[in-house]
């Protein structure tokens, strides 16, 4: 049992095999490679959205890395919050696969409430691929340097 | 004659669209069940070393990965003529079981539950349905209460299965050869715990509730029947010799009979494809041709002697003995919850069985040439993976999952789909609110997930939640 207490975690979500759609998945094998803090656990989520629960439960912040196509520009990089997108559930929004947002639903049922980030870039091509697109794989650091802002990580 | 379309869908894993034909007394006349992803994976694995397959045939779906994981580590086993030993076959059980496990129990808790109790009023539980909830306010309090446990075990259920399969979601450990692990007594203490919480919730909680649903909602036994043929792979050995906890089968016209791999072939009439159609999936091609006339689907049409059959928990019960009562919505979720608890229990021999200190791995090398075929179950049924080998490499590789059994379209001889089928001739009190369909159509638990999970918000302004560029 280790002694460090890990209360973030950065979960990238997405399928390795769908091209841009693992760009989560490849963010956070990237961060692999880097000297984070003890503090911060890394989890590879894949396609198992309903899976990750666990981690609301257990962790005070959760950074989600996902792609979401929302229509700009191919590598654009949302961030947002599950409160964010609360307040426009008013007249005929629907939010299709957005899995993680029933996730967060979820924990609060279980009356966690951990802060929820959500980085999502939009994906070029989605399509039977193991590698991603030139645009996504130049957007990786760019990803990465937001995360560390948002940890405070220098 | 009216129609309804039901598109995605909700609470299942992955996107299915069912359009079904009303006559004029609102009874489904005709159903089509459509695939609205092309999955075609398989194409992808050619020209790669054959142990590539269990990791990422397990990235094709969230739900299932333990099994295909499984199912490719058998084809590459048979193709290299191989049988693991007990040990491996141990860790194997209580891995997959511990995912059949969290499976089931979602199945019912978060997935079907709410289409016979009001949910929460909040996202994504509201707006739904209001139509026919029969359950005391008092009943339904209690359930949604369980839904909140049910989160909890399968959590549990996930961790557990992590002690030897390693990170979950996505297991390291399901490898050819067996299962990368040697268990510590402290790995089986600590699964004995888990397990033992488990059971209690399975054997009572799970149980009850199922039971006190089917005393509401009887009419269900003669709802959403299906042709009632099943086939299963079998799952969970018990020896080495291929002896199994749910042993494989078929159930035709209500009779228990074999089961033979030869006799499964796949077709492709009314399905987005221009290959062959009515091939044994060993020798299968997938040419993609989306369009095509007269195809609504992207899944094809597998059946077994050229008949339809229907995959899943109902029909590993009814082969085993364990549950042969009916086929129908609610024999379909009484089977489920019976087998989760022959699972649990079966489970604690297996852990007993386990040797500490002894790996379940056995390092097998890569096959030069040859075939194999891994077959299993998946919590939703039957999967079968057949590879070819040559020169050491991936020369042909096709899936048959659980769900192009069930929510396979009409094959070439005009025989509709399982699905399809269950929904046929069911009457729909409010077309508005057609939740007779839904409980039909969960009631498979059908999984077509394989899996874009990308985020779609809609109605949301994005460009406000723009990172400015560096």
């Amino acid at each position: 049992m280790s002694l460090i207490i890990k209360d973030t975690v950065i979960l990238g979500i997405g399928n390795i095999l769908l091209q841009d759609d693992g760009v989560g998945v490849h963010v956070i094998k990237q961060l692999e490679n880097e000297n984070l803090p003890s503090t911060i656990e890394l989890v590879d989520g894949g396609t198992s959205t309903l899976d990750t629960l666990g981690l609301f439960l257990d962790y005070k912040k959760v950074i989600v890395v996902d792609c979401l196509r929302a229509g700009l520009e191919p590598g654009t990089i949302y961030k947002i919050k599950p409160e964010d997108i609360k307040s426009y559930q008013k007249e005929n929004l629907s939010i299709h696969d957005v899995q993680i947002l029933d996730v967060v639903n979820m924990a609060n049922m279980m009356n966690k409430y951990p802060e929820v980030v959500i980085f999502g870039i939009e994906p070029e091509k989605i399509a039977l691929d193991l590698e991603m697109t030139s645009t996504m794989v130049s957007k990786i650091p760019e990803i990465i340097y937001n995360i560390k802002k948002e940890l405070e990580i220098n | 004659m009216s129609t309804i379309v039901l598109d995605p869908i909700t609470r299942l894993e992955g996107h299915l669209k069912v359009s079904v034909t009303l006559d004029a007394n609102n009874n489904v006349t005709a159903a089509q069940a459509t695939g609205n992803l092309y999955r075609d994976f398989e194409n992808m694995l050619v020209g790669r070393p054959p142990s590539d397959a269990a990791f990422l045939t397990q990235r094709i779906c969230g739900v299932c990965p333990v099994s295909h994981a499984i199912a490719s580590s058998k084809a590459t086993e048979q193709a290299k003529g191989f049988t693991p030993p007990l040990q491996a076959l141990l860790l194997r059980n209580l891995i997959q079981g511990a995912n059949f496990i969290a499976s089931n129990v979602l199945h019912f808790y978060q997935l079907a539950l709410l289409d016979y109790i009001q949910g929460p009023q909040m996202n994504p539980w509201a707006p739904g349905y209001t139509q026919d909830f029969r359950l005391s306010a008092t009943d339904s309090q209690a359930l949604m209460n369980n839904y909140i446990t049910a989160l909890s075990i399968r959590r549990q259920a996930h961790e557990m299965g992590a002690i030897f399969g390693g990170k979950l979601p996505h297991v390291g450990n399901v490898v050819p050869g067996g299962v990368t692990a040697s268990p510590t007594s402290t790995h089986i203490t600590n699964f004995r715990n888990y397990l033992n919480t488990i059971t209690t919730f399975v054997q009572n909680t799970y149980r009850t509730d199922v039971n006190k649903l089917a005393a509401a909602y009887s009419d269900y036994y003669q709802i959403g029947k299906g042709y009632g043929n099943l086939i299963s792979y079998g799952v969970f050995d018990t020896n080495t010799t291929g002896t199994k906890l749910f042993p494989a089968g078929t159930v035709t016209g209500g009779i228990v009979g074999g089961f033979t791999s030869t006799n499964i072939k796949e077709y492709v009439g009314h399905s987005w494809y221009t290959s062959p159609s009515g091939v044994n999936p060993a020798s299968e091609t997938t040419t993609p041709s989306y369009g095509k006339s007269g195809a609504y689907t992207w899944l094809k049409a597998p059946r077994y002697n050229g008949t339809p059959y229907e995959a899943g928990s109902i029909a590993r019960t009814w082969i085993s003995g364990d549950y042969k009562v009916g086929v129908s919505v609610m024999d379909r979720h009484m089977a489920r919850c019976i087998e989760t608890g022959k699972i649990a229990t079966n489970m604690q021999t297996w852990l007993n069985q386990v040797v500490v200190g002894k790996s379940g791995y056995t390092n097998i090398g890569t096959p030069t040439s040859g075939t194999g075929i891994g077959l299993t179950e998946a919590p939703r049924g039957a999967l079968g993976h057949w590879v070819s080998v040559a020169s050491s490499k991936i020369s042909r590789y096709q899936i048959v999952t659980p769900t192009c059994w069930n929510a396979s379209p009409m094959d070439d001889a005009g025989n509709v789909g399982p699905i399809e089928k269950a929904l046929i001739g069911t009457h729909v009190a409010d077309t508005t609110q057609p939740v007779e369909l839904l409980r039909i159509v969960h009631s498979f638990d059908p999984c077509t997930g394989c899996s874009v999970h990308v985020m779609s918000p809609e109605g949301i302004e994005m460009s406000n939640f723009v990172v400015q560029p560096l």
